[in-house]
């Protein structure tokens, strides 16, 4: 849907998802936007051609007054979707709420409840429900249903979740020619970055958040983001960072047009000049400028700091946080380290190796274990350490980890599954 | 003896006399007449010859003993000619095998670097598999680490070159099992422009090949004194294969406490948790 999403960004912004799940539906808002390619029915014929191109095969469309109308003409008035046939449908203005009645009750979004009982109370379609009084609805079914019928018939506004923020700053450029040449893209894309510093700086902004896509002829639209940890109107800067995303793209096809969009602002940081050289403040910057770059070439997923979450299962304690998440820091670790409840290795497989270990008998404890085609004698062992926890996951950990000592001086950390007997290496200190 | 011949000519400017070497009288010296091998000596003039000469050059590059930072574990200092690590380098730690500790150690001394420098401590992990609860019992605090996971092994030797020119960086980690001369002679170049320190871990068969590091760390873990000894302090014996003015390999015995431990508040006073965030940390445990 995200695919889809970006596709139609070409013909408005104003592009929504379904509140609903499981989404299978976009909402454009098309208002000046089909007089464009003729009239409307041209359009849906331009719409159905074009996401066939990009590979979007079957879609369903509607052109109607209301979202929710949208949504019920394209749910319920079209083919099944094994038909594999694209279908387009406009409703003229006026005629919206008589083609509505015919319509199932299924077609009114909300509680499956709903629409049983409805059929129980002998309505079946939408005309059914309009005969009777809509405050009887409400006292039945509560104010959501009054409501979404408003919405359905224009009477009440409905708001939907965006597919992304309207971006502050746009501009993009149509290409004469489909190109695939670097020289070529890289120079319009610097002219744009030069148009939306001078507009940035009119309005005493810097950008956070940068998002260029490419559109592809007969290929899905391309993006990247690039952020950034300060606002910033340098184009030399953004087109620097621009160039080691680039590294990391592969274009699909060539590009017919280049679209750059600035997501997130902030106010600039205007500081006075000092005399004399401020170590502390020119570091800040700099490490500023690093994680850019590193965010950059390695994707911002990629630079990352660790949350420890409190949780006992140790595949779960660690949530990784990219440095340009705005959310709240995490507190210093030093105090979480009194919570801990043994001693943990510095290195945690991602996957547990599983391990051959004679074990002492009666006590069960590890006596030595085969790992790596060698025989490691254990001299010093630490545990069990009891780890039970998870049930809510659906995967309970039911474990008795041991930190051994090998004859060799190297410690590990090892556990037995309770519920198979199997071991496993899981740790190195 | 034509290698030698030319390896004398190249090194002319910078050759020293012999006697005192110190770093604090190299210019005085630097004016003295040098001392040559020549043809006629005996081999092991020669050879001494020609390590004074190196050592002069070795001692040229490095930085006033003011700006030396403590790698964080009192033994490990001792074990250095100077006493200290100095920024704009790379230090390596070479391990036999996983386990042994000297990852442990190493990390330490990244932390104490980084502290000192008041920067914030970068990790390399490609693999993902370091644990940050595990560096929190190192006496890490994360809120001052950032971690990278690059992709690629490109993009890691790229990362680190990138980490290693800023000088904003405190100190930057990482596991590395390959790295050619030209790729470690970018990194010595990065970390010289940025006045950074890098702590790379090692495989132990990186001892053959050549290296830019100032100082290179072999750990070998000993075992435990007594299977009856149920602390979880580990010995590990650290040897100083190569440092800036050292000819001789010097070991050390370090042992690495158990912060959890309380008997590591008796007994610690020679091991990591002399450092002041551990000994914090153990106390509170």
């Amino acid at each position: 849907m995200s695919l889809l999403a970006e596709f139609c960004t070409r013909y408005t912004p104003h592009i929504y998802f379904d509140s609903h799940s499981p989404s299978d539906t976009l909402f454009l808002d098309l208002t000046h936007v089909p007089h464009l390619i003729n009239d409307e029915k041209s359009f849906v014929i331009h719409l159905i051609a074009e996401c066939y191109r990009q590979g979007f095969h079957p879609v369903v469309i509607a052109i109607t007054e209301t979202a929710s109308a949208g949504w019920a003409f394209t749910h319920f008035t079209s083919l099944p979707a094994n038909h594999r046939i694209s279908q387009g449908r406009i409703v003229p203005p006026g005629k919206m709420r008589d083609w509505l009645r015919s319509l199932p009750v299924e077609a009114i979004r909300g509680k499956e409840e709903w629409h049983a009982t409805c059929h129980e109370l002998g309505c079946h379609t939408i005309g059914d429900v309009l005969r009777l009084p809509l405050s009887e609805w409400e006292e039945r079914f509560g104010k959501d249903f009054g409501l979404r019928i408003q919405q359905l018939l224009g009477e009440r506004e409905e708001i939907l979740p965006p597919y992304r923020p309207l971006p502050k700053f746009e501009y993009s450029v149509c290409l004469e020619y489909p190109t695939t040449s670097a020289d070529i893209i890289d120079e319009h894309i610097s002219a744009l970055l030069h148009i939306l510093r001078n507009d940035l700086l009119k309005k005493g902004q810097g950008a956070l958040e940068l998002v260029i896509t490419f559109f592809c002829d007969d290929a899905k639209p391309l993006s990247t983001t690039i952020t950034l940890i300060h606002p910033t109107v340098n184009a030399e800067k953004l087109y620097g960072l621009f160039q080691l995303h680039k590294e990391q793209l592969r274009l699909p096809g060539p590009v017919t047009q280049i679209s750059v969009a600035v997501t997130c602002t902030a106010s600039l940081e205007w500081g006075q000049s000092t005399l004399f050289h401020r170590p502390a403040a020119s570091s800040s910057r700099e490490w500023a400028e690093l994680l850019e770059r590193l965010a950059a070439r390695l994707g911002k997923e990629r630079v990352s700091e660790a949350i420890l979450e409190p949780d006992h299962a140790p595949e779960y304690v660690t949530r990784w946080k990219s440095c340009f998440d705005r959310r709240r820091k995490q507190k210093s670790t030093f105090l979480s380290f009194a919570i801990l409840p043994g001693a943990r290795p510095w290195r945690l497989l991602n996957k547990p190796v599983p391990i051959e270990v004679v074990m002492g008998i009666p006590s069960g404890h590890p006596y030595r274990f085969f790992y790596r085609g060698a025989y490691k004698e254990i001299v010093r062992f630490w545990g069990p350490e009891r780890i039970e926890t998870g049930w809510w996951r659906g995967d309970t950990i039911l474990r008795d980890y041991y930190r051994v000592e090998t004859v060799t001086g190297e410690h590990y950390w090892i556990y037995r599954c309770l519920y198979t007997g199997q071991w496993y290496l899981h740790g190195i200190f | 003896m034509a290698s030698i011949d030319v390896l004398t000519s190249s090194a002319d400017a910078l050759a020293i006399p012999q006697g005192n070497t110190s770093l604090g009288n190299y210019a005085e010296h630097a004016k003295a007449p040098p001392v040559f091998p020549q043809a006629g000596d005996s081999r092991s003039v020669l050879v001494a010859a020609l390590r004074r000469q190196i050592e002069a050059v070795s001692r040229r590059q490095t930085y006033p003993p003011s700006e030396g930072i403590s790698a964080g574990l009192p033994e490990v200092d001792a074990l250095l000619p100077q006493k200290r690590i100095f920024p704009g380098g790379f230090v390596e730690w070479l391990i036999p095998t996983e386990g042994t500790g000297g990852e442990c150690l190493s990390l330490r001394m990244a932390w104490s670097i980084a502290v000192h420098r008041k920067g914030y401590l970068v990790i390399v992990d490609p693999t993902q598999e370091i644990y940050p609860p595990g560096l929190v019992y190192l006496g890490i605090d994360l809120p001052r680490t950032i971690f990278l996971h690059p992709a690629s092994p490109k993009d890691a030797y790229w990362a680190i070159i990138q980490v290693l020119r800023c000088s904003a960086t405190g100190a930057l980690w990482a596991c590395i099992d390959r790295l050619d001369t030209r790729t470690a002679r970018r990194f010595q170049l990065a970390a010289e422009q940025g006045s950074t320190v890098g702590i790379f871990v090692r495989p132990f068969p990186a001892i053959n090949e050549i290296s830019w590091a100032q100082a290179r760390f072999l750990v070998q873990p000993q075992p435990a004194a007594c299977a009856q000894d149920t602390s979880q302090r580990r010995r590990v014996k650290v040897i100083v294969l190569r440092a800036r003015g050292q000819w001789e390999n010097v070991a050390g015995e370090v042992l690495i406490d158990d912060p959890a431990d309380p008997l590591s508040q008796t007994f610690g006073t020679s091991s990591l948790s002399a450092s002041p965030s551990l000994k914090a940390a153990s106390l509170r445990a």
